[in-house]
């Protein structure tokens, strides 16, 4: 399929078309929004539904399958955030805090990224590798405690120059990311796929498969509106945050597009891959980095992450990765 | 029915400091307090760091001296780098023992 052909299906495709609703409502101030608890509700069920089905698909691979996997991804998950943060600091010349705070958001990874790239892959005729879920949970967190860490030590820099004390001890950062809403219901629901496998999945599956693309959509509407309320600090970030939060995911997800193929992954194994190492994360990055570096300005961080990176890959990325991965399969 | 006068301090910051209050609440020696869900916009905003933006309001009930010390703490370590006020207001309460 030409090139052009993979972007116009992605466009149409429902959640690209839902989540550029969200943003038009915003635009044309529209009152609509979801209520937050439904919000909360969706990403529940989304995260819930990805970890059992996952656990599932994992109990049918076999250990040998998915050791390179694994190891290519950590190996991104330690990779990428130190190249944000030389980047952030080197092209886009920020400070050593703020280029921390951005990093731990793209060494971490955005689930709904994730499963975008999935449904594309599979709707492209290149079903993804089932582990890809577990793989998912082992990029979530060495992303964020890698900047996290290179962020505190700067900052333990400035605040002795400055007789500071610091505000919360870092082993309760560390417990917070790993007990996280996203953490226990992926890590959870893998356990349980694990554990119960098809025959357990069967009867609740029509509850988690078949409402499962139509939560999506209602998800990425609410993503548009919440994207489209940052657009209006995208002026004030300037250009070359915009610059860095493109080039990132283009650079990451070539790079992870480039493993996963190494690491034995099919084109859709490489698609999703490279999608998950170019995305940002938006639900556990953010308040970790709020507590644990304070002086990083969240404005750069949530308009670079939702503003211009998660609509990027969502409307072009994952195309490119899949491209990258078919030319690289041929 | 005899009231006493007891102070009210309300806190109102991004809800990622929620544990945070609460703990530096409880180590001064607050017996309680009350968390709400709240929105709103101040000078000098600063976005959250949390999604969606959500803010918070944390009422503890205190007597003076300790009102006093978690106004002064929360401002030592909380003003310079985060959306947040905070403020006291006398009020009167029945069993003033509970507090």
């Amino acid at each position: 399929m030409a090139s052009f052909e993979v972007l116009k299906t992605n466009l149409l495709s429902p959640i690209v078309l839902a989540f550029m609703l969200g943003i038009v409502a915003k635009l044309i101030r529209s009152e609509l929004s979801l209520p937050k608890d439904l919000y909360s509700s969706l990403t529940i069920y989304l995260l819930l539904a990805l970890g059992l089905k996952g656990g599932v698909e994992l109990s049918e691979s076999t250990a040998q399958a998915i050791a390179w996997p694994a190891i290519a991804t950590l190996a991104l998950g330690c990779l990428t955030p130190i190249s944000a943060y030389i980047l952030l600091r080197k092209l886009g010349r920020f400070g050593q805090i703020d280029a921390a705070g951005m990093a731990a958001h793209y060494g971490s990874v955005s689930a709904v990224t994730f499963i975008a790239a999935t449904q594309f892959a599979t709707s492209m005729g290149a079903k993804p590798e089932g582990f890809m879920p577990t793989l998912l949970t082992l990029l979530e967190s060495p992303g964020i405690h890698i900047a996290l860490v290179i962020g505190a030590l700067k900052r333990a820099k400035l605040l002795a120059s400055t007789g500071k004390s610091d505000l919360k001890p870092k082993s309760t950062i560390f417990h917070e990311i790993l007990t996280s809403r996203s953490m226990v219901l992926l890590v959870g629901g893998l356990l349980i796929g694990l554990l119960m496998g098809a025959k357990g999945y069967e009867p609740i599956k029509p509850f988690f498969e078949s409402g499962f693309k139509g939560a999506l959509v209602l998800f990425l509407l609410e993503m548009g509106i919440v994207a489209a309320t940052r657009f209006a600090d995208l002026k004030k970030v300037g250009f070359r945050l915009v610059g860095l939060g493109l080039l990132l995911p283009l650079l990451h997800g070539t790079l992870g597009v480039l493993l996963g193929h190494w690491a034995g992954l099919s084109v859709g194994g490489a698609t999703v891959l490279g999608a998950m190492a170019a995305s940002a994360s938006y639900i556990a990055a953010p308040p970790a980095v709020r507590i644990t570096l304070p002086e990083a300005n969240p404005t750069f961080y949530l308009t670079a992450s939702l503003a211009v990176t998660f609509p990027f890959n969502l409307v072009a990325g994952i195309p490119i990765y899949y491209q990258i991965a078919v030319w690289l399969q041929t | 029915m005899t009231t006493q006068q007891i102070e009210l301090v309300t806190v109102i910051c991004e809800s990622v400091l929620e544990s945070s209050i609460i703990e530096l609440a409880r180590s001064l020696g607050a017996s309680g307090f009350t968390v709400t869900d709240v929105r709103g916009e101040g000078s000098g905003e600063k976005r959250a760091g949390e999604l969606p933006d959500s803010k918070i309001k944390v009422e503890v009930v205190a007597d003076s001296t300790l009102a006093k010390s978690l106004m002064a703490e929360t401002a030592r370590l909380y003003f310079p780098n985060y959306s947040i006020i905070i403020y006291s207001a006398s009020i009167n309460v029945i069993r003033q023992d509970k507090f």
